[in-house]
């Protein structure tokens, strides 16, 4: 048995009577009692995953770090000297394939830390975070009851309570909207595409297959990564779903901590969101089919191709450079969880798809495997519309010219799936998406019949993409050039869908995208290109 | 549609080709023949005759060769990543023309830059100054424009890839702005170290291919912030350092530092502290 068990914080009813919970408060306030330059303290922590307090991001206003309502009351300084800053800070790694290796050592160094501020105190010294299970049996949806308290038990102030945190709705209840969850707060808000784990029947780290939209469970292969790009399945949904609709928005200027990768790790729930989908990869890894990457280039991380390496600070004043090769699996570090279930039952998608396809002999070959390991061919361009485009208000609608060559391609091989080659795949790509509102869901419906409200067609729905890490991502001095945020979408069955209908054979697709609540003029997200690619042979 | 590690190295390859190519010709032409104006062209020494006007004896053509022999030489292995962004955000069937027009674009800004930078060239023994006090001169302003916040201004903009228009003469004038956007800022950028060795009254090959190593490398770098500092070939030598351990460790399995990771009270001990 591993020495350090992290367990659900939904025991004993997520409140502080769970000793987790109680220890981990305690932990925090000790953290948040040290200076913002201390290696130690909870605002260095925060500043590692991102931050808005050094020259180079500050903002004016909010999510400023000197404009956040409290509490917590945030330090602005002392700042570290700026190599401290240079070689620990803004690190994370998002849109990559270092999501799950680095929030894993991320996890492992606050979660020392905490101990050790936790056996000060006297607790116990084999302490070990509590993880938020959304997506567990009952309400488990809804944020643990010890985030919500003014007080501890004693009286003092609960550190775990943060004011800056909005919820789906905006008003302060704080709920992940899964399929249980929108039932249990039915509400004005559009949930078109809940928060679902379906990203763990993938079964490739990085890159695509029957089962697995690009880029992959893990994300797509990448340098260091700290902001812009596109986000790996785990990362997309539920990972930054999660953090949009725990952080909220209530105006422009002012939405939840945890919408924003420079302000997400100020919020105790941060780590206990990120416990989850660490357990997530965990359970992902037990299963014989899938394997994490065994590229060097993974395993040795980016500073083996001479970019930063992953550095944490660890009690007693040292520090621990690691890679993913030595966070690979969560045995060899000692750790687990109470709960690591058995990964749930890989669908056969391609034998489903190809029954639809009216390819039934096909479909039977696919499913005893014989047909899964054909080529997976080349990815090309269909179309794209022409100019970049503005999101405002309720409801963005755009029209994809599609190439007539390339677009007979795809209808050919829906056609001739039965014979000699998978049907293509079909990919909607939302590029450079650019913006400040990191607190936003967009959800895409792909050619909904004119003059019908979209979310009443969720056989057009295409997906729901969070903009977290949005503002970052446009910053055109930034790591990754202002290029922002980019979404693909796999939207083959609505293809296979206007095939069996006939509706394929036309020069352009509309595509609508529906923001989740009413996005001013003033605060426009823009999306620079919406594209289709077509895989196949 | 997204980053393909086997389809960028296949277009940086062909760049790299293409700029071995271009070096291939700067090396053997001067030894084929050996008064040839476009094998000596480049430096005051090997090329007396150049005119006040910067341009040789034989030409504006001739020069224009010339610039442009060097500037693929130079500049071709940098061109990656933004045709492969080109190539990847088009039609298959236009792949190839969106890639010229680029090129075009880019090549454009270039031969316009190499206009004026010529000029430059002649113009201070024009004024009588000794050519290596000429190249000494130019060698420190291009070492502080190296470290300075605007050549961190022009490196950001390089990395800045566009959305394209995929279609008819809207994707044609796309991809052609483009080429000229990265033109400019590169341009910017690398216009001091594409000048000093043409000043150099001797030994300008050996210059070029320092000059084309330091634009290479610095390009590995991510966009950083604007402000004076080292930059160049940082990156390039941990990636050296961290392939080379990769290499001679391809077997190694490294054991995790429980004893980092166990819980400790005390804030002292033997590690830096960062």
């Amino acid at each position: 048995m591993a020495t350090y068990v992290r367990s659900n914080a939904s025991g004993k009813g997520g409140t502080f009577t769970n000793t987790d919970l109680l220890w981990y408060a305690i932990g925090v306030r000790a953290m948040q009692a040290r200076a913002l330059d201390d290696p130690a303290s909870w605002w260095f922590f925060a500043a590692m995953h991102g931050e808005y307090v050094s020259p180079e991001f500050t903002q004016p206003d909010f999510p400023g770090w000197g404009s956040i309502p409290g509490p917590p009351a945030v330090p602005v300084t002392p700042l570290p000297s700026q190599s401290v800053i240079d070689r620990f800070w803004n690190q994370c790694q998002h849109q990559s394939w270092y999501f799950p290796p680095w929030h894993r050592g991320y996890l492992l160094a606050l979660e020392a830390q905490i101990r050790a501020d936790v056996i000060a105190a006297g607790g116990p010294d084999k302490w070990a975070l509590p993880y938020w299970n959304y997506f567990g049996a009952g309400t488990q949806f809804d944020i643990p009851p010890a985030f919500t308290q003014a007080s501890l038990p004693d009286g003092t102030p609960n550190p775990l309570f943060v004011a800056n945190r909005f919820g789906p709705f905006g008003t302060g209840i704080i709920f992940i909207p899964t399929p249980a969850g929108i039932q249990g707060h039915p509400g004005v808000v559009l949930f078109a595409g809940p928060v679902n784990d379906n990203c763990m029947t993938n079964t490739r780290y990085t890159g695509l297959n029957a089962n697995t939209p690009p880029p992959g469970f893990g994300g797509p292969v990448t340098g260091f990564l700290h902001d812009g790009g596109t986000s790996g399945n785990l990362e997309g949904n539920p990972h930054n779903l999660v953090h949009v609709y725990t952080g909220g928005i209530v105006s422009n200027s002012n939405y939840g901590l945890m919408a924003d990768p420079g302000t997400a790790a100020l919020d105790p729930i941060f780590y206990l969101h990120h416990a989850n989908i660490d357990r997530m990869w965990e359970v992902w890894n037990t299963s014989a089919a899938n394997t994490n990457p065994v590229d060097p280039n993974w395993l040795d991380g980016p500073a083996a191709s001479g970019d930063r390496e992953f550095v944490m600070p660890m009690p007693g004043n040292a520090t621990w450079v690691f890679t993913p090769r030595q966070v690979n699996r969560i045995a060899p570090l000692d750790y687990t969880y109470d709960d690591l279930p058995q990964p749930p039952a890989i669908p056969n998608l391609l034998s489903t798809r190809l029954s639809r396809l009216g390819a039934a002999g096909a479909a039977a070959a696919a499913g005893t495997g014989r047909r899964d390991a054909r080529k997976e061919g080349n990815v090309e361009l269909v179309g794209a519309n022409s100019s970049a485009l503005k999101i405002t208000g309720s409801r963005m609608d755009a029209t994809v010219p599609l190439d007539d060559i390339v677009r007979s391609k795809v209808s050919a091989s829906l056609l001739r799936a039965a014979e000699t080659a998978a049907p293509d795949r079909v990919y909607l790509k939302l590029e450079n998406v650019r913006g400040t509102r990191d607190a936003s869901v967009l959800n895409v419906y792909v050619n909904v019949p004119e003059g019908t409200a979209p979310d009443r067609h969720p056989e057009m729905f295409a997906g729901s993409v969070g903009l977290f890490g949005l503002r970052r991502a446009s910053m055109r001095d930034g790591r990754h050039a202002g290029m922002g945020l980019s979404f693909v979408l796999d939207i083959s069955n609505i293809i296979d869908r206007l095939h069996l209908d006939r509706r394929l054979l036309s020069d352009a697709l509309r595509v609508t995208i529906l923001p989740d609540r009413e996005v001013p003029e003033d605060a426009a997200i823009t999306v620079g290109r919406i594209s289709l690619y077509r895989q196949g042979t | 549609m997204l980053f393909d590690p086997r389809g960028f190295a296949q277009i940086r390859n062909i760049t790299l080709v293409m700029g071995g190519l271009a070096w291939s010709l700067l090396v053997i032409l001067p030894l084929l023949e050996p008064g040839s104006q476009l094998a000596h062209s480049h430096g005051h020494a090997a090329h007396p005759e150049i005119t006040p006007a910067g341009m040789p004896h034989d030409g504006w053509q001739l020069a224009a060769a010339n610039w442009l022999l060097m500037l693929v030489a130079m500049m071709a292995p940098v061109l990656a990543p933004a045709i492969y962004h080109i190539r990847v955000s088009s039609l298959s069937r236009r792949r190839t023309r969106s890639t010229l027009l680029f090129v075009a674009g880019y090549a454009g800004v270039w031969i316009a830059a190499g206009a004026v930078l010529l000029s430059l060239v002649d113009f201070p023994r024009a004024i009588g100054l000794p050519p290596y006090m000429a190249a000494a001169a130019l060698l420190a302003f291009a070492l502080v424009w190296q470290f300075s916040p605007f050549k961190q201004t022009c490196l950001n903009r390089c990395h800045e890839q566009p959305s394209l228009d995929a279609f008819g003469r809207g994707a044609d004038r796309d991809v052609l702005r483009y080429g000229v956007m990265h033109g400019t800022w590169c341009a910017g950028s690398c216009w001091a170290w594409m000048t000093l060795p043409m000043l150099l009254p001797q030994g300008h090959l050996p210059a070029m291919g320092l000059a084309a190593l330091l634009i290479y490398c610095e390009r590995l770098d991510r966009p950083q912030p604007q402000r004076w500092q080292l930059r160049g070939f940082g990156r390039a030598m941990r990636l050296v350092v961290g392939r080379s351990q990769m290499w001679l460790h391809a077997d190694r399995r490294i054991a995790v530092h429980q004893a980092v990771l166990a819980p400790r009270t005390s804030r002292s001990g033997n590690c830096q502290r960062p």
